[in-house]
């Protein structure tokens, strides 16, 4: 056993921001009248309560959103010069009900930084709730990482993540996807989204899926976590739809810069579109 | 800024175990034929690839039943099998025609290559079928030895399989009262996770935000240690919903000592009586 989990990664003074208490939501943050492109910033606190170095961001759609999707940014700086720390933060559109994705990974935020958010959607004016919650580190911890993160597979131009296709026959790894050709940075491990790929409405498909998430060059993949299991429902009859579990929670596996990173992917399902799903890589650099 | 989230924490070699590839899913694990009953362990693997100090477990999948369905994972022997983690709720639905909810669950874990690991479930439908895996991750070399990572399950109510009923009461987006998860932690705690349940509530057409507060102390002296955690509750009228979002949280690294009460409020954007109450199931990773 080359080591353990250490015992000094410890936090404290849980602090919410952008919470809406007289409607138990986070802050409305509006999409752009036009699709697929960010709309304006919207402040969620204009000077933050505590020093941070562990962040947890909530985003949940707002109820009967007719299924779009929806990305968000967290920035941080004054008003007109935000500086995005995590971008594309997906959540799933779903006619039926609010989905909710929560990431928590370690970010650097000083007390004092007025902190916002933006958002983009395949629809028009779609609204979302964007709470965050800062946590600083305990007095025995070290000073540590930035926690900027870089996100790998968004399509800007769909507001969904890189299209995976498991194959035709079920049950069988197909092949790779590339997320991204080379990390930008050295990542300190990394968190992970779904999406439905705009199938919302498909004929009632129930699927389950297993991933690969591989590093290295196309050809030779070497997995680095095998089988990551989620499953994916659509009703078929137009009105709701759901991936659980919609995103996996930072996992602290760390991938060098200058790293080729893909996926692939199996189901139980093999209709072809349906069986499609989306993913976005959310890495967060040391 | 009194520190930082250390570079060190670093996993490596990921292997799952118990993953069914033939069929896309885990082990299958059933429950008792007596409700709200532990069944019999099933092995999920005989002899464990690789030392782990980091774990993922996957719980999915009861179809056509309503209400409580937990997993339990334990090492060892068969029939000395040691419970390292009880009663990881997953939620399901109501018609078999649908898949149900998936619980991922990660941790901090100290599980020693060769070790058989197993799981076994229960339910409030007898004889409910779930599929378990795990994902086992070593620590890089740049790692200290550390937490144990033994969970200590609280809040769990056995003889339902639901979590502690969290009641946000009759006024809309205002915290209810306090509820308390256990009177007195037994161990140093290094963190913990929380999965909400429905508490059999599908099928009432009622949906809803909700704030959690998640606190520390004697009763009518509650310190919040996490105040306002959203998730949402997917009631909707319909055979096939697993709804509450997420359906479990991070492991959040808050360290809890010993002898703590910890206790749960919440404020919530419904009100109807019965489908506002929601449960929780806390699970407390050991130092």
């Amino acid at each position: 056993m080359a080591g353990g989990w250490p015992i000094g990664s410890e936090v404290c003074n849980g602090t919410d921001q952008g919470t809406v208490t007289a409607s138990s939501v986070g802050t409305t943050i509006t999409s752009s009248s036009t699709a697929n492109t960010y709309g304006s910033w919207t402040q969620l606190v204009a000077s933050s309560a505590i020093d941070c170095c562990w962040l947890v961001i909530s985003s949940t759609t707002v109820f009967a959103n007719t299924a779009n999707d929806i990305v968000i940014d967290i920035g941080v700086g004054a008003s007109g010069s935000e500086k995005v720390i995590i971008s594309a933060i997906h959540t799933i559109g779903n006619n039926a009900w609010p989905s909710l994705t929560r990431f928590a990974f370690p970010c650097q935020i000083a007390a004092g930084t007025r902190i916002a958010a933006r958002s983009q959607s395949n629809g028009t004016s779609q609204g979302a709730y964007v709470q965050v919650t800062l946590f600083d580190g305990e007095w025995n911890a070290l000073e540590g990482a930035e926690g900027v993160v870089d996100t790998y597979g968004f399509q800007s131009g769909t507001t969904l993540g890189a299209a995976i296709d498991p194959g035709a026959t079920v049950n069988t790894k197909g092949s790779y996807t590339q997320l991204t050709a080379s990390s930008t940075a050295d990542l300190l491990g990394f968190m992970l989204a779904f999406d439905f790929q705009n199938d919302t409405a498909g004929a009632g498909v129930q699927n389950q899926f297993l991933l690969d998430i591989a590093t290295g060059a196309s050809g030779s993949e070497k997995v680095l976590i095998p089988n990551i299991a989620f499953n994916f429902m659509s009703d078929g009859a137009g009105d709701g739809c759901y991936i659980k579990p919609e995103f996996i929670p930072f996992i602290p596996c760390p991938i060098p810069s200058g790293t080729r990173i893909a996926a692939r992917a199996q189901a139980t399902i093999n209709t072809a579109t349906t069986r499609v799903f989306g993913l976005t890589f959310y890495g967060v650099r040391a | 800024m009194a520190g930082g989230w250390p570079n060190g924490p670093e996993v490596v070699n990921a292997t799952d175990q118990g993953t069914v590839t033939a069929s896309s899913q885990g082990t299958a694990v059933i429950s008792s034929s007596t409700t709200n009953t532990y069944g019999s362990w099933t092995q999920l693997i005989a002899s464990s690839a690789i030392d782990c100090c980091f774990v993922m477990v996957q719980v999915s999948c009861p179809t056509g039943v309503a209400a409580g369905n937990v997993v339990d994972i334990g090492v060892g022997a068969s029939g000395s099998e040691k419970v390292i983690i009880s009663a990881i709720q997953v939620l399901s639905t109501v018609s078999s025609s649908f898949v149900g909810g998936m619980t991922t669950v990660v941790f901090p874990c100290q599980i020693v290559t060769g070790t058989r690991i197993a799981a076994r479930s229960q339910s409030s439908t007898a004889s409910t079928t779930m599929y378990v895996s795990v994902i086992l991750f070593d620590g890089a070399y740049t790692q200290g030895e550390g937490a144990s990572g033994v969970v200590d399950t609280y809040g769990f109510v056995s003889t339902t399989t639901l979590g502690t009923a969290i009641d946000p009461g009759a006024t809309v987006n205002t915290k209810g009262s306090y509820v308390q998860i256990t009177a007195s932690t037994t161990s140093d705690l290094a963190g913990f996770i929380l999965v909400f349940d429905m508490q059999g509530q599908e099928n009432t057409t009622v949906d809803y935000e909700a704030l959690i507060d998640i606190a520390t102390g004697a009763s009518g002296s509650e310190k919040v240690l996490i105040p306002n955690m959203p998730f949402t509750g997917n009631l909707a009228t319909g055979p096939w919903q697993p709804g509450m979002n997420p359906e479990a949280t991070e492991f959040i690294p808050i360290a809890i000592p010993a002898s703590t009460r910890v206790a749960i409020r919440a404020q919530s954007s419904a009100n109807t009586a019965t489908a506002r109450v929601f449960g929780v199931t806390m699970y407390g990773v050991r130092m």
